[in-house]
């Protein structure tokens, strides 16, 4: 699955929980917690992109990203095994 | 058993009910003596043939009607609580009213010297309900929040996270008595000097289909007899049928004289005996003596005699034989004052607020001490005794001075609080 499109869900969902956040400020290399997300908002933020993605991985698979580019990792190692 | 003489106070009430919003909202309907029962419409509850719903009731809007709350402090609610179960958002709401009319924005108590009591167990139950629906074929997604909303514990974290309360903080049940069994812990807390100041908080008991279903199996709601949602609940009429939902969350600040003297906050009442006394039953039978019991232990530990009692605020349903119990406790314990003792039951007006009661009608009690009046007794046209003095049908004025609040619940837990004028 392309980055691209992995990077656009995350930033829609950050910005679903988190109100306080602009889309300019989800950048890849951007950190959850410095974003203000507290451990249920990352969980929040990992279901709604799994949801847009239309990807069946358990959450505890996926670890816990500390960023949206690990996050990116994450998620295209487990799409590889999936049919998106 | 009043250690060390530490005189309490109540210096901060919130209140949300059918009325609406606010303790003046409920204020308002006690004066007037309008009851908030009509016929259902939350889906929960069509079964039923009367209930007092909340209608429409929103965190956010309930919280921007309140004078003087910091837009900072919505905010904050937003974000510490989204997607909340009602409960949630009830208990909030009452906890901020009260926590800004007892002034705490402005003038605060240290955080390590507040304590906080959530009343009620078992709050959530539609909310839960409709997780497993939502996620019963998919188990995998489920929504991890539901971790921490699942546990009546989360009233205790997000209020506290919320209002900065940093010293002790739990959860206490006692069924339907969970009001008076909490303020009678809070009591206790502020008394042996573990904190200077406690929030109790009444919480909505959030009833799925399947407690309401249980209720009704075992005889406890009122089966409507056929008659119109507003006449269905009468307590302490011959022609009751069991007991009718209520809706609400309630919440009071308990705090030591001398914290409120240092403070300048108001005093509302004096909070001066709380009691609480198994049958050692656990059915849902209503047992006298151990009504009779927690009376006479509030009444001790407030050093007061019966007669000096003005007013009781019921415990008081409208069930069958429980009603007819608190009669004969009453009679027991106040005997040859019982005729000059003026007796109403709150929830001929809210309905019966389960776990949320014991505060809500120690808000109500403290509105009527302070506003000199008792409530009308709402559908009460044939007394089940001649000697009780029942408020009428509306409301009546009256000079009162010191209230005893009775609380009694199934598990045979029987309570009472006493207040008196501050």
């Amino acid at each position: 699955m392309g980055s691209e499109r992995i990077f656009s869900a995350i930033v829609s969902n950050v910005i679903k929980v988190l109100p306080e956040v602009t889309p300019a400020m989800v950048k890849e290399q951007a950190v959850f917690e410095e974003l203000g997300a507290n451990s249920l908002d990352r969980v929040d933020i990992m279901v709604g992109v799994l949801d847009d993605l239309g990807l069946k991985v358990a959450l505890p698979e996926l670890g816990s990203p500390k960023s949206v580019a690990s996050l990116i990792s994450a998620l295209q190692r487990h799409a590889r095994h999936v049919t998106v | 058993m009043n250690l060390g003489g530490t005189e309490v106070v109540v210096s901060g009430m919130g209140a949300l009910t059918a009325f609406g919003a606010g303790r003046q909202t409920l204020l308002r309907a006690l004066e007037r003596g309008i009851s908030a029962i009509r016929e259902p419409t939350q889906p929960e509850l069509l079964t039923l043939p009367a209930a007092a719903e909340l209608h429409d009731f929103s965190l956010d809007s309930a919280l921007r009607g309140l004078d003087g709350c910091p837009e900072t402090l919505t905010a904050r609610c937003r974000r510490v609580a989204p997607r909340a179960p009602r409960s949630l958002d009830a208990s909030i709401f009452a906890a901020v009213e009260a926590w800004l009319d007892a002034g705490l924005a402005s003038r605060p108590v240290p955080a390590e010297r507040i304590a906080l009591v959530i009343a009620g167990s078992n709050l959530s139950q539609a909310y839960q309900l409709e997780t497993m629906r939502r996620f019963a074929s998919d188990l995998a997604r489920t929504d991890a929040r539901y971790a921490l909303r699942f546990l009546d514990t989360d009233q205790v974290g997000v209020i506290s996270e919320l209002l900065e309360i940093r010293a002790e903080g739990f959860t206490v049940g006692g069924a339907s008595a969970s009001g008076n069994v909490a303020i009678t812990n809070a009591l206790r807390l502020l008394r042996q000097g573990h904190a200077d100041l406690c929030l109790v908080v009444g919480a909505l008991s959030d009833l799925s289909q399947l407690e309401i279903a249980a209720l009704q199996n075992v005889g406890a709601l009122a089966t409507g007899g056929g008659r119109t949602a507003s006449e269905v609940c009468r307590p302490f009429d011959r022609d009751r049928c069991g007991f009718v939902l209520g809706q609400a969350a309630a919440c009071l600040v308990l705090e030591t004289r001398g914290s409120a003297q240092r403070r300048g906050a108001t005093a509302y009442a004096r909070l001066s005996g709380a009691s609480v006394s198994l049958a050692g039953s656990h059915l849902p039978a209503p047992d006298v003596d151990s009504e009779a019991r927690a009376m006479r232990q509030a009444l001790d530990e407030a050093a007061l005699t019966p007669s000096q009692v003005d007013y009781v605020n019921a415990h008081a349903t409208s069930s069958l034989v429980g009603d007819e119990a608190e009669i004969q406790a009453l009679r027991t314990v106040f005997g040859a004052h019982l005729p000059s003792l003026w007796v109403n039951s709150s929830k001929g007006l809210t309905g019966h607020c389960l776990s949320a009661a014991g505060v809500l009608e120690a808000v109500a009690s403290i509105l009527q001490l302070n506003g000199g009046f008792v409530h009308a007794n709402v559908n009460l046209l044939a007394p089940l005794t001649a000697d009780c003095r029942f408020a009428a049908g509306s409301a009546e004025q009256v000079a009162l001075n010191t209230v005893l609040s009775n609380s009694f619940g199934f598990g045979g837990i029987s309570s009472s609080i006493v207040l008196q004028r501050a």
